[in-house]
């Protein structure tokens, strides 16, 4: 009696064991089955992915535990092409929107960048369009190495830009950092600065870029110290001595480019704004070039709430008419006033004098951007007719 | 042969899972905004309808009934994980389009319904015809309900695009709303064809499978109907 009651009680207990029991062993057969097929399908679908950014890769491993390399926190996954190709990245980083942004990037066995890719990401319309037509579409970064690695600033869609060039960097750090080689942490300024003293064998001097637009100067960028000049070509920073000549061994390329760009720099003569009154505020600098052209820099605020002033490089005759104009860098409202960034924009200037600038550079919707900015060119302007008419 | 056959078609017409019994409704809705989405589901309900009413017939006079309920829910999880896992491995875009919904198969109460109220009472073949006629019957009303909601919705059937109703479409039956009126109006026309054939007979419950049993007075659920009649109130067709 003890017995058929014990086996009444027990016996849902049991029935349900043992057919959960067949059921996980029945999964687990078909699971056998199943799973490597499951696999390679995810494998090949990883592989397709990372194949956005690194087209010659064939197949990729995942690298494991990747707590031991010390890599960026911006790196979600790492894999390794098999073949020696290089690496493929999976970043995560934060832009403007809460949510982040997920971007692959490949980087080869040099350390060059192959391909960026977005994943997903959640930021506003209309302030990513101006980052990702360049940096996504266009594939900015590609080809960029940790050593010449450069930021793309788009006004108004910093943190956007930001943000995918700190991912950028995290993928091209993590490369190193697997490979056992040390990361620079320097930002992009301070890295500009050793190298110009490098290349100028000095220390401590703070270079500050010169005339950036003019044509004078080709593909090269002047840097100039009260120590002396630097030209900086493609990733080269080639010094040069009080005495015109280049400071170390270049190839010669490299110097017909920076020879002709110092040569430029150096005929041209600092005007001192001081010694004149009625320059505007907005005029930061002006040289006069051998065959009397001047060369303007300006600064001047457009919209209120933009986080830098609009920068205008102006190439102006003797006679007031703008022969190029030039914006450098602005901070604006995307998709309104940034438009002032544009060739499209700026070209409208030349040929003009200053009483026909009211005339030009009218921006819908940016009144503070548009006012800002015709007040510096008119400003640039008058500083040269001042300076040309002598008055001091 | 034909009692056979009025099995299966019993589940595909007159007792009509979605639009007759009105069960399973969340994939009804939730999978009808495409007619691909609506045949994977359909199909993938069949087959676990199929497996899980065959074991559960199987095992009908093994297990006890204080843990029917329990074995059921087993019994039918193991077959959608099954399904799933075959799903994932030989048909990636089935597996995709279903998403969430093919685990939530578990839970879908024509399958538990069906193992309570047939399975466990009638042997492996009638059960496999009913599970068979169920599941045809389910996704029998999943396409019809997919077909109106995309060919109206999107202009296209089975992603196929229809070229003069691309222009013409009525955006609100992509979306839940549109699908709620659709099934609506689809389960009125089910019951306007099936009044007119006398509608459908309602079965007494017998208070064995009722779970308030050991709470209700009456001795049947029918006794409850006739009550209604007495007071006037008119009986469902």
């Amino acid at each position: 009696m003890f017995k058929s009651k014990f086996m009444e009680n027990a016996r849902p207990t049991i029935v349900l064991g043992a057919i959960c029991l067949i059921v996980a062993l029945l999964l687990a057969v078909v699971n056998m089955f199943t799973a490597p097929i499951i696999k390679e399908r995810e494998d090949e679908a990883v592989a397709e992915s990372l194949m956005l950014v690194m087209p010659d890769g064939e197949s990729f491993k995942a690298i494991e535990n990747l707590s031991e390399y010390g890599l960026p926190s911006a790196v979600v996954e790492a894999y390794e092409e098999e073949s020696g190709k290089g690496y493929v990245f999976r970043l995560s980083v934060t832009g403007k929107s809460e949510n982040g942004m997920v971007i692959l990037c490949g980087v080869d066995s040099e350390g060059k960048i192959t391909g960026t890719k977005i994943i997903s990401e959640d930021e506003s319309d209309g302030y990513k369009d101006p980052v990702y037509e360049v940096v996504e579409d266009g594939q900015y970064y590609k080809d960029m190495t940790a050593s010449n690695l450069e930021y793309y600033h788009v006004g108004g869609s910093t943190k956007t830009a930001k943000a995918y060039y700190n991912a950028v960097k995290a993928a091209l750090d993590a490369r190193l950092l697997i490979l056992g080689e040390e990361v620079d942490d320097r930002t992009p300024e301070e890295k500009l600065q050793d190298n110009c003293n490098a290349a100028l064998g000095t220390e401590g001097k703070t270079f500050e870029a010169f005339m950036t637009s003019w044509e004078a100067l080709g593909d090269c960028t002047v840097y100039a110290s009260d120590a002396g000049a630097v030209v900086k070509y493609g990733d080269k920073f080639v010094g040069y001595s009080d005495s015109g000549e280049a400071i170390g061994e270049f190839d010669a390329d490299t110097l017909l480019q920076t020879d002709a760009a110092y040569a430029a720099y150096a005929s041209t003569e600092a005007v001192d704004l001081t010694a004149y009154t009625g320059i505007g505020a907005a005029v930061k600098a002006m040289y006069k070039t051998s065959d009397g052209l001047y060369l303007v820099r300006l600064e001047n605020k457009g919209f209120e709430y933009a986080s830098d002033k609009i920068k205008i490089e102006l190439v102006v005759d003797s006679e007031g008419v703008i022969e190029s104009c030039v914006t450098v860098a602005q901070s604006e409202s995307a998709g309104y006033g940034a438009v002032c960034g544009t060739p499209e924009y700026y070209e409208q200037f030349n040929g003009k004098d200053a009483d026909q600038i009211d005339g030009v550079g009218a921006i819908s919707g940016a009144t503070a951007t548009q006012n800002g900015y015709r007040a510096a060119v008119k400003q640039g302007i008058r500083a040269v007719e001042t300076v040309e008419g002598g008055s001091n | 042969m034909n009692k056979k056959l009025a099995i299966i078609l019993r589940g595909l017409i007159t007792e009509n899972p979605v639009l007759i019994l009105v069960l399973g409704t969340c994939p009804a809705l939730a999978m009808t905004g495409r007619v691909m989405s609506a045949i994977y589901m359909g199909l993938a309900a069949t087959v676990v309808l199929v497996g899980s009413n065959a074991v559960i017939s199987l095992l009908r006079n093994v297990i006890p009934d204080t843990v029917r309920i329990p074995c059921y829910i087993v019994v039918i999880a193991a077959f959608v994980t099954i399904v799933d896992m075959v799903l994932h491995a030989v048909a990636p875009e089935a597996y995709t389009l279903l998403g969430k919904y093919l685990a939530l198969i578990v839970v879908n109460c024509i399958i538990l319904g069906r193992a309570e109220m047939y399975a466990r009472k009638n042997n492996v073949l009638d059960s496999v015809l009913d599970g068979l006629g169920m599941g045809l019957g389910f996704l029998l009303a999943l396409v019809i309900m997919a077909t109106i909601r995309e060919v109206l919705g999107y202009g296209a059937f089975a992603g196929i695009e229809i070229p003069f109703l691309k222009n013409f479409t009525i955006p609100i039956l992509k979306d839940a709303p549109g699908g709620f009126l659709v099934f609506g109006i689809v389960i009125a026309v089910m019951n306007k064809i099936t009044a007119k054939r006398g509608g459908v007979k309602r079965k007494s419950f017998s208070c064995e499978a009722c779970p308030s049993a050991h709470l209700c007075n009456k001795t049947s659920c029918s006794e409850i109907t006739e009550l209604k009649k007495d007071n006037g109130e008119e009986e469902r067709a």
